[in-house]
């Protein structure tokens, strides 16, 4: 059984209101590793919050683990499964001491004190903050202030977690940090992770992209799979990564190039082989 | 000539407490009037704070900051006419949208230079434009409008004070590509229009590449590297040392040149990547 199940789901923020989920069945694994693209205004940060139960949809449902996200009696459960990571970590934290923040959410929990300890500070170990545990969250530059606000989900230590455009403010060191901790959390600790990105750096880190259009989802599949569809991303204001973007420019211009590479040592390799003849 | 000089400028923050903090350390650096420099650095190497020392919000510990070579510290009392001259936008500016209509919140900088009301709808009518602002949005609440028009409508608020100098921390953060192309094409367009000066700090290094002229990269507060865009892409390797990236496109040609199939590897834009490419293809 898929770990989050939903079914024809729509959603509007009012009656009056155009449907921004306009009909969308998906099936996220446990375990599995997903990332949701489109552009602004695409439904996809709304989809995020059906998925964890913040909203409910209009019409549909969504299980999250055998749990309807609309059960009300069982919102406690829903939010001990999954957690969300927003994309403005000024909106996120709630305490001074960098390490009174983590602790937050599982303090809340009724935890023991021994319990709190060990996953504030292997939280704040998962994202390199732990040298900045007395330190007053105000003062954190925004990169790291979004490193504790993902160290307070991490403490919850939920079964999926969902990124929602979390590394947008991040420099290219902070972004791969998260990644690597995205990457650690779904691949070591088992943990489901969506994230909802443009980078498309970070979308091809994941098992599966599913991308969005006008509340509708208009491809699902792996990374080589999307991203071998350059004309269709870039109908729906998406680009694929630059290296991916020069082969196909290529390929129109009457050579023959693979579809669906993505990094560049890859395409070095093509180009060395093509060049070598 | 410079638009903005900084002079031997450090920056300490929180002195004599025990969070104290050397913020930018000797900062001596120029933004020629008319060009586009990208400010690069990681999370926490001062950027910010010296996006902030540029129109006067932050007094710098030491050092001097010249406008069009006078100090805008000289009389502080004349201050606002600094800030009218040199716009600054934070991170994420539409959080600072309030006013009932997008029109209003634009006129909201012109009308407190005291303008004619003439003249402030001209300018806000401009600064629409260049921010791609229909007619139709001008009418609408800005909290009704979508994130990417949003931060539009925040940066025409800065435009309509048709600054000389336009300084922008991650004007194009969280925007889809279409958006970022959008919003920095715009700005592109207000430079060249009025000859203004824009310097624009970035995570993006594709984007810094596609459209700075200059490139400044900061690192631990203090200047790592600064020059002309292609001088810093070719420097990939102290780039790397710095914790930053070089565009995708850059490291494949630096791969290729390492393999000896290619001459330069100081090749950041897509286009011209594609003529080197179909040259060496025959």
């Amino acid at each position: 059984m898929a770990f989050i199940e939903a079914r024809g789901v729509e959603f509007a923020y009012s009656p009056e209101e155009p449907l921004v989920i306009d009909g969308i069945d998906v099936k996220i694994e446990k375990g599995s590793y997903v990332a949701i693209l489109g552009h602004n205004g695409c439904g996809k940060s709304t989809l995020a919050k059906l998925l964890c139960g913040i909203v409910a949809p209009t019409e549909g449902q969504i299980l999250v683990d055998g749990i309807n996200t609309c059960d009300g009696e069982q919102e406690f459960e829903l939010r001990k499964k999954c957690g969300m990571v927003f994309q403005n970590p000024d909106n996120q934290l709630v305490a001074s001491v960098v390490e009174e923040d983590v602790a937050f959410a599982p303090e809340n929990l009724g935890l023991p004190r021994e319990e709190i300890r060990k996953r504030v500070d292997s939280a704040l170990a998962t994202v390199d903050m732990s040298e900045y545990a007395k330190h007053t969250t105000h003062k954190l530059s925004g990169g790291q202030k979004q490193r504790i606000a993902i160290a307070g989900i991490l403490a919850m230590q939920p079964e999926c977690i969902i990124f929602d455009e979390a590394t947008a403010m991040l420099d290219p060191t902070g972004r791969k940090e998260i990644a690597a901790a995205m990457k650690r959390l779904n691949k070591e600790l088992g943990i489901t992770v969506v994230t909802i990105t443009h980078y498309m750096g970070e979308a091809i880190e994941a098992d599966r992209i599913i991308v969005m259009n006008q509340g509708k989802i208009i491809a699902d599949g792996t990374p080589a799979e999307i991203f071998s569809k350059v004309e269709q991303l870039k109908e729906v204001s998406l680009a694929v990564p630059q290296v991916t973007e020069l082969l196909y420019m290529l390929e129109c211009d009457g050579y023959q190039m693979p579809r669906g590479i993505l990094h560049a040592m890859d395409a070095a390799e093509v180009l060395t082989q093509k060049l070598k003849k | 000539m410079n638009a903005i000089e900084l002079k031997n400028v450090s920056v300490v923050y929180g002195e004599g407490t025990p969070f104290k903090k050397i913020a930018l350390n000797n900062i001596n650096t120029c933004f020629p009037q008319g060009t586009v420099t990208g400010i690069i650095g990681h999370t926490g190497s001062g950027k910010s704070t010296l996006a902030s020392l540029l129109n006067g919000l932050l007094k710098p510990t030491s050092g001097e900051v010249l406008l069009f070579d006078k100090s805008i510290w000289e009389k502080p009392k004349e201050m606002v006419q600094i800030r009218s001259q040199v716009g600054l936008v934070f991170q994420y500016p539409e959080y600072q949208l309030f006013d009932e209509t997008v029109e209003a919140d634009i006129a909201f900088g012109p009308r407190n230079l005291k303008l004619p009301q003439e003249e402030i709808d001209k300018r806000v009518k401009l600064a629409a434009e260049f921010c791609g602002i229909t007619e139709r949005d001008l009418k609408r609440s800005p909290f009704e409008l979508s994130g990417g028009q949003k931060r539009r409508a925040a940066i025409a608020g800065v435009l309509a004070m048709q600054p000389k100098v336009l300084v922008l921390d991650e004007p194009a953060a969280g925007l889809d590509p279409k958006g970022r192309e959008e919003i920095l094409g715009g700005l592109i367009e207000y430079k060249n229009t009025y000859g203004a000066t824009l310097i624009i700090i970035s995570h993006s290094m594709e984007d810094v590449a596609k459209y700075a002229d200059n490139i400044l990269v900061m690192n631990n507060g203090e200047i790592y590297m600064q020059g002309a865009v292609e001088e810093i892409f070719l420097q990939a390797e102290r780039l790397f040392d710095a914790n930053l990236d070089v565009p995708q496109i850059t490291k494949l040609f630096i791969e290729l040149k390492k393999r000896g199939l290619c001459e330069s590897s100081d090749i950041y834009t897509l286009g011209y990547a594609k003529k080197v490419i179909e040259k060496l293809l025959g």
